[in-house]
Parts: C-alpha cells; sequence; structure tokens
C-alpha cells in the first residue's frame, strides 16, 4: 500500500467527518439533539485524550520504558474513580458560571481577573504547542512506515495536516457564536472518531496477541524475559518518576484545554459523570493494556533499530497484512485528528476570550457603547468574536508546526507529550485550591502560577526543544521528575502563603463562596445603582447572539419577573443572570468589562460586603428562603404594579377617547350639517352644490369607517367574528398589503427591503383578515417612520415548529419604551391625531385578529426603528384540534 | 453510598502506588502488569456498580 493510497484514504475520511460534523449540526439547529446528547457520546468524546501519542507514542514508550507508559493512564483512572464527587463538583460549577474554557473558571473564581485569564491561556497556548507538533508528526512518521525505497512520501506533510485540520476546525468550530460553547457536530465527529480508533486499536492488538504471539500467557512470558535483557534495564520502574507522572496525567485529564473543553464545557448536565465515571476508565484501561503485547512482540520480532514508535504499524505490514495496517492508520489518523481539532477549537475560544477581545476592547478605550452605534453595525461584536477564534486557530496550528520544525521532527512522541502535561499542571494547584479553599487569592494564584510556569518554561519546555542543557539536578534524583517537582513545590508554596497574608477584594470572596460550596452566584450589591437603559443591553447581546436569541433571553427575563413585553426590570438578578449568560460566550472577565462599559457598573466597596459578610450555612439558608418568599413576593408585585399602571393609563385613555371620539364624530356632523344647509340655497351653482356635496360624502364616509372600525373591534372582542379559512402563499398576501398602503404618505419615497424567495411560505388562514393587519403595519411605519431616506424591512421565516413570523421594521426613531406598552390599546396614539388621520384602532384591530387567527403581534424594542413581530401557526389551533380529534 | 465514591480513589491511588514505590524490582514486569490490570479493572467494576447504585437512589428521591 503507497503512502498516496492512504493519503487520499485520510482525505476521505476527512470528508466524512465533515459530512457527518455537518448533518449533526443541522439536527441541532433543528432542534433534533436529544439523540446526540446521549452519556454515551458524551463518554466516546471523553476519549479524545487518547490522541497519536497512546495510538504510537505509547507503544514506542513502552517498548523503552516498560510499564511507565501506563502511568499516563492510571492517573486518569484514579480521577474518574471519585468522577462523583470530585469531577461533578467541577461540572457543577462550572455550568452555573458558564465557564467557556480552563482560564475562564480560574479567572472567574479569582474575581473575574483579566491578567490570570490572559496568564492561563499563555501557558496552555505554550504547553499545547508540542502536544499539536506530535500529532503533526505522528501523521508524517505513520506515513513514512508505508515508505519503500521506491516510493517515498510526498514532502511537507506536516504543513498540509495543518492546513487541513485548521479548515475543518474553522467550518465547523467557529460556525456559530453559540451561548453555551457547544459544537455538536464536532463532538458527533470525535465520538465516531473514538470508535474508529478503538476498533483498529483493538484489530491490532488481537492480530498481534493471537496471530503473531500464542495469547496473554506467552505476552507475560515474554515481558519476564525482557528483565534478563540489556534493553530491559531502563523497563525498571523509577518510583519518583512513577508518582510524578501519575500525578501529571490525574492533573491533565482536568486542565488540559481539549479535556476541559469535552468533560465540562460540552456536558449538557453533571449526571453523565455516572456513565462517563466507569465506561471512560475501561475505554483508557482496554486501549492501554493492548499496547503491551504490541510493545514486546514488536521488540522480539522485528528487525533492531526499528523504531518502536511505529511496532504498530510495522508489526501487520512484516506479515504482509497491508489492509490491518491501513485500518491501523486511519486509526492513529482519527487520534491526531480529534486530538488537534478540540485543542484547537479549546485555545482559540481562550485566545479569543482572554486575549484578543480584551485587547480590542482596550484599543476602543472606553469608546464601546451599545446606544451610540447604527443599526448597521450591529452584528459586529459577533464577527470580532468569530474572527478572533479564526485567527486563533490558524496561530495554533502554526506554533505547532513551528515547534516541529524547530524540533526537528526527531523527538520521541512521549518526550512532547509529557512537556505538555507538565505544563498544564501549574494551572491545577489554582484550580483546585480554587475549588476547595476558599481563602485562595488571585494574587497567590497569580504569584503560584507565573514562578511554576516560569521554572517549567527554563528547566522542561526549552530544553525538550534543544535551546538550553538539561539544568543539573542533585545525583540520585531523576532530572524531569525533579524539575517538575520543584515548579509545583514553588507554585503551591507561594500560592499558600501569599493567599494567607492577603486579603481577597469583594468580588472574589463572592465568587470563592459560590465556587467552594456550589451555591449559585449571586447579585453584587453595585447592581443595584445601575441606570442603564435595557434596550442598551439587549442592542448589545443583539450583537453577540443575533436579534433572535437575544429577544428569546429578554422575553424569557420579562416572563419571570411576570413583565410581558421584551424589556425586563434591571434589577440585580436580571443583570447578573445576564453578565453570566454574556459569560457563557466571552468569558467571564471579557463579560465583566462589556458590561461594565456599557453599564458603567462600578466597583464593589469592603462595606457593600456586609451583605455577605454572614456566610454561615444558617444566615445562608435563612437568606434563601427569605428570597424565595420576597422574590414571589416581588413578582405579584410587579404584575399588580403593571395591571395598575396599565388600567390607569386606560382610564385616562378612556376620558381622553370619550372626547375624541365626540370630536371625532361632531367634527364631520357639523361640517355634513353646515353644508347640507348650504345645498337648500336655491340659487347655488351647480359647481358649488357638486363640491359640497362631494364634501358631504367624504365626511360621511370618514364616520362610516370610524363606526365600522368601533364594529369590527367589538365583533373580534366578543369572539363573534368568522373565520374564514384558505390556503395562502405569503408572498401574495404581503405584495398586495404592500401596494394598498402606497396610498398612505404616497409622497414619501420608501425603500422596501425585502427577500421575495423566502416569503413564499404557505399557511391556512383568513387571508382577508391577515392582509388587514400586514396593511394596517405597513401603513404605520410609512405613517411614522421620520427617517429623512425610509426603509421598511420585511422578514419572513418559518421555524422548526412550523410557526411563520413576519418581521417588519422600519429605520425610523422607534417607539419610546414608555409608550411600548400601550400601542396595542385601544384609541391610542402616539403622536397627534391630525398626523395619524385615523380613531387609533388600527393596532388594537390588528392585535384582536392576530389573536383571532390563533397568532400574535408583539413590538419588538432594540431594532433600531420600530418593528412588529406577527407570529402564525401553519393553521389555527381549533382546526388542529377538529382534525386531531 | 456516597462517601464509597470518595474512598475509591484513594484505594485505586495506593493500589498503582504502593507497590511500585515499595518494591518497584519486583513490580517491573509481568507481575506488576497482572496486579496493575486487575486492580485497575475491580476498580473498574465497583465504580460501575456505585454509580448504578447511585443513580436508582436518585430517581428514588426525585420520585419521593
Amino acid at each position: 500500500m503507497i503512502p498516496e493510497m492512504l493519503g487520499i484514504a485520510a482525505i476521505l475520511y476527512v470528508a466524512a467527518m465533515f459530512v457527518l460534523a455537518h448533518a449533526a449540526d443541522r439536527a441541532a439547529a433543528a432542534g433534533r439533539w436529544q439523540w446526540m446528547n446521549r452519556p454515551i457520546i458524551y463518554t466516546l468524546s471523553l476519549s479524545v485524550y487518547c490522541s497519536a501519542w497512546t495510538f504510537y507514542g505509547a507503544v514506542g514508550y513502552a517498548s523503552r520504558s516498560g510499564l511507565e507508559y501506563l502511568t499516563i493512564y492510571l492517573g486518569p483512572g484514579i480521577v474518574f474513580a471519585g468522577a462523583w464527587w470530585g469531577l461533578r463538583h467541577l461540572v457543577r460549577v462550572a455550568r452555573m458560571h458558564r465557564i467557556t474554557s480552563v482560564a475562564d473558571l480560574i479567572s472567574s473564581r479569582f474575581g473575574k481577573s483579566a491578567g490570570l485569564a490572559a496568564l492561563v491561556t499563555l501557558i496552555a497556548i505554550t504547553a499545547a504547542t508540542p502536544y499539536i507538533a506530535l500529532q503533526l508528526q505522528s501523521v508524517s512518521m505513520a506515513l513514512s512506515a508505508f515508505a519503500t525505497t521506491d516510493v517515498r512520501p510526498p514532502n511537507n506533510i506536516p504543513f498540509w495536516t495543518a492546513l487541513g485540520l485548521a479548515i475543518f476546525t474553522i467550518l465547523f468550530g467557529t460556525r456559530n457564536l453559540a451561548a453555551d460553547e457547544r459544537h455538536h457536530g464536532v463532538v458527533m465527529a470525535i465520538a465516531l472518531e473514538a470508535v474508529v480508533k478503538l476498533l483498529a486499536f483493538i484489530a491490532v492488538g488481537v492480530f498481534v496477541l493471537w496471530g503473531m504471539a500464542d495469547g496473554p500467557a506467552d505476552v507475560l512470558a515474554r515481558i519476564n524475559r525482557m528483565a534478563e535483557r540489556p534493553e530491559g534495564a531502563g523497563w525498571f520502574i523509577e518510583p519518583e518518576r512513577w508518582v510524578v507522572l501519575i500525578g501529571l496525567s490525574a492533573s491533565a485529564i482536568v486542565v488540559l484545554p481539549r479535556m476541559f473543553h469535552v468533560m465540562v464545557v460540552e456536558a449538557n448536565d453533571d449526571d453523565r459523570l455516572r456513565q462517563a465515571g466507569w465506561a471512560f476508565p475501561l475505554y483508557l484501561f482496554i486501549m492501554s493494556f493492548l499496547v503491551l503485547p504490541i510493545a514486546v512482540v514488536g521488540h522480539d520480532m522485528l528487525p533492531a533499530g526499528s523504531n518502536p514508535d511505529l511496532f504498530v504499524l510495522a508489526l501487520p505490514l512484516s506479515q504482509g497484512k497491508d489492509m490491518l495496517a491501513g485500518f491501523v492508520f486511519i486509526g492513529g489518523f482519527s487520534s491526531a485528528m480529534s486530538m488537534a481539532v478540540v485543542s484547537a477549537i479549546a485555545l482559540s475560544t481562550m485566545m479569543a476570550n482572554h486575549w484578543l477581545v480584551p485587547f480590542w476592547l482596550w484599543l476602543r478605550h472606553g469608546g464601546f457603547r451599545a446606544r451610540r452605534l447604527p443599526g448597521a453595525a450591529r452584528d459586529d461584536l459577533k464577527a470580532l468574536m468569530l474572527n478572533a477564534r479564526r485567527l486563533a486557530i490558524v496561530l495554533i496550528m502554526s506554533a505547532g508546526l513551528a515547534y516541529h520544525q524547530m524540533s526537528g521532527g526527531t523527538s520521541a512522541l512521549a518526550v512532547m507529550g509529557i512537556v505538555a502535561f507538565s505544563g498544564m499542571a501549574q494551572v491545577l494547584p489554582a484550580l483546585v485550591a480554587g475549588l476547595v479553599w476558599r481563602g485562595a487569592t488571585r494574587r497567590g494564584a497569580v504569584a503560584g502560577i507565573s514562578a511554576g510556569s516560569l521554572i517549567w518554561f527554563g528547566m522542561i519546555f526549552l530544553p525538550s526543544l534543544g535551546l538550553v542543557a538539561q539544568p543539573a539536578i542533585p545525583v540520585g534524583i531523576d532530572p524531569f521528575a525533579g524539575a517538575v517537582l520543584l515548579a509545583l513545590a514553588t507554585n503551591v508554596s507561594l500560592l499558600i502563603l501569599i493567599s494567607l497574608l492577603d486579603f481577597p477584594n469583594p468580588v472574589e470572596r463572592m465568587q470563592a463562596l459560590s465556587f467552594v460550596h456550589a451555591i449559585a452566584p449571586d447579585s453584587t450589591p453595585t447592581e443595584r445603582g445601575s441606570t442603564v437603559p435595557a434596550e442598551s443591553l439587549l442592542t448589545l447581546s443583539s450583537r453577540l447572539w443575533g436579534s433572535e436569541r437575544a429577544l428569546e433571553i429578554f422575553r424569557a427575563a420579562c416572563n419571570e419577573q411576570g413583565k410581558s413585553g421584551y424589556l425586563p426590570d434591571l434589577t440585580p438578578r436580571f443583570l447578573s443572570d445576564f453578565e453570566r449568560e454574556m459569560a457563557g460566550t466571552v468569558g467571564a472577565a471579557t463579560a465583566v468589562a462589556l458590561m461594565g462599559q456599557v453599564a458603567g457598573r462600578g466597583s464593589i466597596t469592603v462595606s457593600d460586603l456586609m451583605d455577605v459578610a454572614g456566610e454561615a450555612s444558617r444566615t445562608l439558608a435563612d437568606r434563601t428562603r427569605l428570597e424565595n418568599a420576597t422574590e414571589e413576593l416581588e413578582r405579584t408585585a410587579r404584575m399588580l404594579q403593571e395591571t395598575n399602571d396599565k388600567l390607569t393609563a386606560l382610564s385616562s385613555q378612556k376620558d381622553a377617547f370619550l372626547s375624541q371620539i365626540s370630536h371625532e364624530l361632531r367634527t364631520p356632523m357639523t361640517s355634513i350639517r353646515a353644508f347640507s344647509e348650504i345645498l337648500r340655497e336655491p340659487d347655488l351653482p351647480a359647481a358649488d352644490r357638486l363640491r359640497f356635496a362631494g364634501i358631504i360624502h367624504e365626511e360621511t364616509g370618514r364616520l362610516t369607517r370610524l363606526i365600522d372600525d368601533l364594529l369590527d373591534l367589538s365583533v373580534l372582542e366578543g369572539g363573534r367574528a368568522r373565520l374564514s379559512l384558505s390556503v395562502v402563499n405569503l408572498h401574495d398576501l404581503i405584495e398586495r398589503a404592500l401596494a394598498s398602503a402606497q396610498a398612505t404618505a404616497a409622497r414619501r419615497n420608501f425603500s422596501i427591503l425585502r427577500d421575495p424567495p423566502s416569503e413564499h411560505l404557505m399557511l391556512m388562514t383568513d387571508s382577508d383578515r391577515l392582509l388587514q393587519v400586514l396593511i394596517n403595519v405597513i401603513a404605520n411605519a410609512r405613517k411614522y417612520c421620520d427617517s429623512p431616506s425610509p426603509q421598511i424591512r420585511i422578514q419572513t421565516r418559518r421555524k422548526s415548529d412550523g410557526r411563520v413570523e413576519i418581521d417588519i421594521s422600519d429605520n425610523g426613531s422607534g417607539i419610546p419604551a414608555a409608550k411600548e406598552s400601550l400601542i396595542f390599546e385601544k384609541f391610542s396614539r402616539l403622536n397627534d391625531a391630525s398626523r395619524a388621520g385615523g380613531a387609533g384602532l388600527g393596532l388594537a384591530i390588528s392585535r384582536e385578529i392576530m389573536t383571532f387567527l390563533d397568532g400574535e403581534i408583539t413590538y419588538l424594542p432594540g431594532q433600531g426603528g420600530a418593528s412588529f413581530r406577527l407570529d402564525l401557526p401553519y393553521r389555527p389551533r381549533h382546526l388542529r384540534e377538529a382534525v386531531n380529534g | 453510598m456516597i462517601d464509597a465514591t470518595r474512598i475509591l480513589p484513594v484505594v485505586l491511588a495506593v493500589v498503582v502506588l504502593l507497590p511500585m514505590v515499595w518494591l518497584p524490582r519486583q513490580f517491573s514486569f509481568a507481575t506488576g502488569a497482572l496486579w496493575l490490570g486487575f486492580g485497575w479493572l475491580a476498580t473498574i467494576l465497583v465504580t460501575a456498580l456505585l454509580h448504578r447504585a447511585i443513580g436508582s437512589t436518585a430517581e428514588d428521591d426525585d420520585d419521593s
């Protein structure tokens, strides 16, 4: 089998993953993702831990150092044995705070510190670089195993691999800015890859165990024979290395960015750890114990001087099993690909959230104010975030490639992996202390992480590149274990010492309480003074997640507060929830910075902390109980207040209406009376008679319209209207509505922004009634839009539940927030009557019609002008019930 | 039962660390491989049984 054929197989395999990831993303977008949400998918996605290092490097490692390679799997085995209390606490806290990465977790725990997040990101990227280089090297090394003297593998394989993986990651890791940082397509792809690599490894393991050796007993005998050989000297366990490596791998399973991503960020809830707690160690067990037979049989049967990292391919090839070797190559490629893709996603999120976006905000230097931005630039924050991640992915892959080139591509795979593990382990003390010790402070964490990382960088990372010599360590201690112990000891000592001497700031204290006891984070006291309008926050969130998602969040908050509409009261709870929701996308520190700039929130003083001072559990319990009761009372009070305000407004409107309607009726009546009296004059010229008759005709028309409207409304309100159902094409209705509404403000030149193909939606409804609503809303937009270059935008879409939404927006100054709740009431007019030219019944009638059609009309705030949404079922409910019943 | 899930990682840690640190020469070859293999597999089995039991208890709690 020639390398080119394997290259083509690898490309086809990546293409299949593209299709799978794409299909999974589409299914998730359509809401059909329950089947992807099973614990088995979660467990399989955790197998991203088994990268190319496991596939190739572990065999090489076992061949050189005996059982020591098992430490890399025993550490995670120990951590997962305690998954139900240790990891569950981590997942629960991380979900509570909508954590996006390990840097975000540490920054969030230590007072949402942007500097700490940036530092952890730096370490994560530095540590991951050799690991990504390892994946690139494994692909080119594996291809070289198939090379013969006639057929050489193509040049630059690491470059093309890096490029391909970067494209895959950009396509599926940065498709959209999810509020929860989950990537269903990628997770499905890595779950399938987990199965492929397991099957490939089992296939080669079984072949070696029973096809080349005589079963497990033979393998054990061969292992024992190693003790007598000179190369078996490396097999003797060095206790300090054994302990250090188990510790490192146990920490790696938690702090490696890719593991944190699949284990914590992609977890839907903490219950799936119940299955993963035993199934993932079982996966590791199978993979790791199959390594031994491959290593010893390879050692015995392959010619001396063969690269042990390639035994897994060389063994089947030596027996002429090319197809098996090809399958194993795909398995190895799978493990490299899933590791590189998930690492790049996790690291790019960290880089974008903790480096690039804060840098951009700093450049804007406080110029970031949602309300100042024109409507056209609404989506720039989302684009900025996505582009920052794409740039980060390219940078990460390039760094991996550069490390590969600098290290000369000759290092053993295991060495590169251990360098990465020991680097990320510097983050562990701060993470564990943050979760179990309330006294740990930001300064302690920064000092510990910085000192530990510097020692790691000087004593492990640079020597791994060959840039500096291995530092001297007292005789008798393994240099690597010595360096790791020194770095971690310094790290932990500084963390404890400085934390004990330091006094944490108020935000830190609150976060500490929340992280250690897994209590939902409380609102911070100073938030109560916020005066930012809710609309600014809505605009900010629209720019992050798009208008739909933002409106959904705000509507949910309104419902919770017992309010209608889209603009909730800015209670401390809402602000705190909103900040956390945003942290789920941009990280806690950046979310605080964004809120700080939009809402102008100040810092918390020590006196504010008096509320939090009663941290004893008794106080907490009392407070929670009181809070629940108060919340309920507050909600009821708000509802009553809202109803009361509305009733008061309605009452004054009714009074105003009585005088208004008297006026409306009297004016035409007066002119009819006056002109009919003139008509009684016998010698009136014919032309005047005709003109006066015309005026009387017009005035009676006005009266009739007013009375018709009132009757229409009373019929609709009384539920006496009759539904005349037919199947209609929304496009035709919109065309007709636009044509009819043209008579309103006919002299103004409106640009109409539409997407006609998307309007061809069929629905069963009363077409005349719906047309009436459309004309009304469009005519209103024409009447009230005060922009010098007026625009009307019409957008239609069918939602996943079959309902149809029609958004009609203009680019005028919109409706003031104070009046939004009244616009659908009868006789309400925002401007003077003469300009409106109606009795103020249009929107009231529209609302009644929409209710009658089993739909809804709502006003959408924060859209850069007045915007109305019509929401309709594909057929009215009573008809559906009749059909189903 | 929750306490058992706390003890389990400690037990596994002792199983994989103690013999290797104490008698490294004896446990470097086939004996070590068998010891680690059976020790780990037993832990996985106990974890699975514990987690299953916790699951049914949790469901009972939910029902009540």
